[in-house]
């Protein structure tokens, strides 16, 4: 019999009182932990893919949309700006690497990227390589062939001024090649050597065929990132598929890009492109991390103001554990006087109403963090359909530890007051038989 | 080692600033291994006699030893780990914890005097074997009938081998034939064990096992 078991007895003789008592700290404790895992895997859903990206130029519309549909693709394209600014990028003296998108298409649920070598560049951010041959788990990457992109615009130009018929000049560069993210590899279970065959649009609707094939040649590395669920093509075989609604700005002859994705040089040029780029009229360009500050600075406002809440639920619980413990100290104080009498101290007494706090609140914080990721196991799916990102119920955050530890101490400061009631009780009139 | 009582005075405020003397005496020696009851009319001052030998109130003035140990010069927490080890106390209405069994009543007071292991368990469980209550020892206190907690009781007050038994009219809420048995064990174990037996009652029946019997008006006297 030690002085824990003793503790122990009191709070199981009490089953019901205990049980509601844990529960509610549990409840408060539960929501604190899930808001805690979800604002962590929010923030890795959106922050940590975002390194290493800086500037994204695109279509008019808003700079936010801009960054969740080049950086994370998700999303469809806003629209398309001006393929002339891709070069015009790409020849800027503060750019170190311009990286073309050109997207519509998917295959078999993945987005197709139709882009060029400059996304194999050990200066894109995924995968994170310090060269090219190091960023591909099976294969290489594909090289867009000069003569044959120029062909290709040149054949969409002339066949929106109706020159041309929807003939092509067949270059004997031409090529249709593409490398697949590490995730739609393995989930579609395609090798290099493979011919995929991507639709326009979105699947589901009716979508035609473009009758052209592409081989796969190379596949990337697994980075964690969106860039695993989408399939790369040489920017040329994109341009060369005639039904291409996405070949040209609408009202224009304009070739349009989806978007470009810039990299600075070092030192002062990005804030000098920025500056310079902010200004220009036919495109709009965003500032990757700014833009995903703000979107988590949003998202962090919404869940802070939860967060408070669910506080002071777990405050409302560990209340409910004074009161609980005060309540019964009436009844107690004849149990405290015959211990006393049996020569327990002052201390053992506080001691054990203090302990029998801190135990229904750590019961109760335990079994809060329990339910929490039990909660999140099971509404991992839902979670994923709604908010486009997958909780990670299996991992414990460090601020869970400080959590419980918070409750605990918190358990321990309401339980003193009970305590202090204990500590007072008279024995000798305490003991007196009851008539 | 005999338990001294030297000047020992207790008053406890009554009326408006007032108080009222309840305990005046001036001296009295129990010798080890003696058994004394003590008599005396309701309010004489019994009940608050033996809380003062067990250290649990503090007298207005006087000195109580227990062999060379002041009792209260002691600290408080000191006194507490004294009367844990040194007092066991028996109560007229059992006093049982209600949220421990029989066995678990008796483990406590050993935690308490932090006699702990093996042999604290054997203990335990030969005292209870010795009582009788060997089946019982899972029981609550409420499904035990009255004599058998009366024996946990006993069995509470004793098992840490006390120098000093005090017994508050242990026997009042007993039917002849249980007071007989209780008052049987008290005195067979108190003499295995050696302990100093103060006993206070209102029976004459159980005045007359004891060969001393003193008024408590008279102590010292
Ligand atoms: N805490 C207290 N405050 C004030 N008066 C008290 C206190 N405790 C006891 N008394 C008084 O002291 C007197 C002695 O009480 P005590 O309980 O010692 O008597 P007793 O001899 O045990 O009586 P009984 O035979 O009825 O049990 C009584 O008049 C009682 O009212
Ligand atoms: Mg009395």
């Amino acid at each position: 019999m030690t002085k824990t078991q003793l503790v122990w007895r009191q709070i199981s003789a009490r089953p019901l009182g205990s049980l509601l008592t844990i529960a509610s700290v549990a409840l408060g404790v539960m929501l604190v932990i899930a808001i805690l895992n979800l604002r962590r895997d929010l923030a890795d859903h959106y922050d940590r893919p975002g390194r290493g990206y800086s500037i994204v130029c695109g279509p008019h519309g808003s700079p936010l949309q801009l960054v969740l549909n080049a950086v994370y693709h998700v999303d469809e394209s806003p629209g398309l700006m001006p393929y002339s600014a891709w070069k015009e990028l790409a020849a800027n003296e503060s750019v170190r690497l311009a990286v073309p998108y050109a997207v519509g298409d998917s295959f078999r649920g993945h987005r197709v990227v139709a882009t060029t070598e400059a996304v194999f560049h050990p200066a894109f951010p995924v995968p994170d390589s310090p060269t090219t041959e190091g960023k591909f788990q099976a294969g290489r990457g594909f090289v867009v062939d000069a003569h044959s992109l120029e062909h290709a615009i040149e054949d969409i130009k002339a066949a929106a001024l109706g020159e041309g018929s929807h003939e092509h000049h067949h270059h004997e560069n031409d090529v249709a090649e593409a490398v697949l993210g590490a995730r739609v590899a393995r989930r579609l279970r395609l090798s290099l050597g493979d011919q995929i065959e991507p639709t326009h649009g979105v699947e589901g609707e009716k979508a035609h065929d473009h009758a052209h094939l592409w081989t796969v040649v190379g596949i990337l590395k697994e980075t964690d990132t969106p860039i695993d669920d989408v399939v790369l093509i040489n920017l040329d075989s994109f341009f060369r598929i005639p039904e291409h609604a996405g070949g040209l700005i609408p009202g224009t002859t304009e070739v349009g890009l989806s978007a470009v994705l810039v990299f600075p040089r070092p030192g002062i040029h990005k804030a000098l492109l920025l500056s310079s780029l902010k200004k220009r009229q036919e495109f709009s360009t965003a500032e990757v991390s700014s833009e995903i500050r703000k979107f988590l600075g949003i998202i962090g406002g919404v869940d802070g103001a939860f967060l408070i809440v669910a506080l002071l639920v777990v405050l409302i619980g560990v209340t409910s554990v004074l009161v609980a413990v005060w309540n019964t100290m009436n009844e107690r104080r004849r149990e405290i006087a015959i211990l006393r009498a049996l020569g327990a101290s002052r201390a053992t007494i506080t001691g054990s109403v203090v302990a029998e706090a801190m135990i229904l609140v750590g019961l109760g914080g335990i079994l809060g963090v329990a339910l929490a990721h039990g909660g999140l196991w099971l509404a991992a799916d839902a979670i994923k359909d709604v908010a486009k990102f997958e909780p990670n119920p299996l991992r414990i955050l460090p601020a869970e530890y400080a959590v419980i530890l918070g409750t605990i101490l918190a358990g321990a400061l309401a339980g003193l007051i009970p305590a202090i009631k204990a500590y007072r009780t008279d024995v000798a009139e305490n003991l007196a038989p009851v008539s | 080692m005999a338990l001294t009582v030297d000047q020992l005075v207790v008053e406890f405020p009554a009326g408006q600033a007032g108080k009222r003397r309840v305990l005046d005496i001036p001296a009295a020696t129990f010798e080890d291994g003696s058994r004394l009851c003590l008599v005396g009319g309701s309010g004489s001052g019994k009940t608050t006699f033996l809380h003062v030998l067990a250290g649990i109130i503090r007298p207005t003035s006087g000195q109580v030893r227990h062999g060379d140990v002041d009792l209260f010069a002691l600290s408080e927490s000191a006194r507490d780990r004294f009367r844990a080890r040194h007092i066991g106390y028996v109560f007229q209405t059992f006093n049982l914890l209600q949220s421990l069994t029989a066995l678990e009543n008796i483990r406590i007071v050993q935690t308490l005097a932090q006699v702990r292991g093996k042999e604290a368990a054997e203990a335990a469980g030969r005292m209870l074997a010795r009582l009788g209550l060997s089946e019982r020892a899972r029981a609550l206190p409420r499904s035990l009938s009255v004599g058998e907690q009366q024996r946990v009781a006993l069995a509470r007050a004793l098992i840490n081998r006390p120098k000093v038994v005090l017994a508050d009219e242990p026997t009042a809420n007993l039917d002849s034939r249980l007071r007989d048995e209780a008052l049987e064990l008290l005195m067979a174990v108190t003499r295995e064990v050696g302990s100093t037996l103060l006993l206070v009652t209102h029976d004459r029946e159980v005045m007359q096992r004891f060969e001393v019997q003193k008024d408590l008006a008279e102590l010292g006297r």
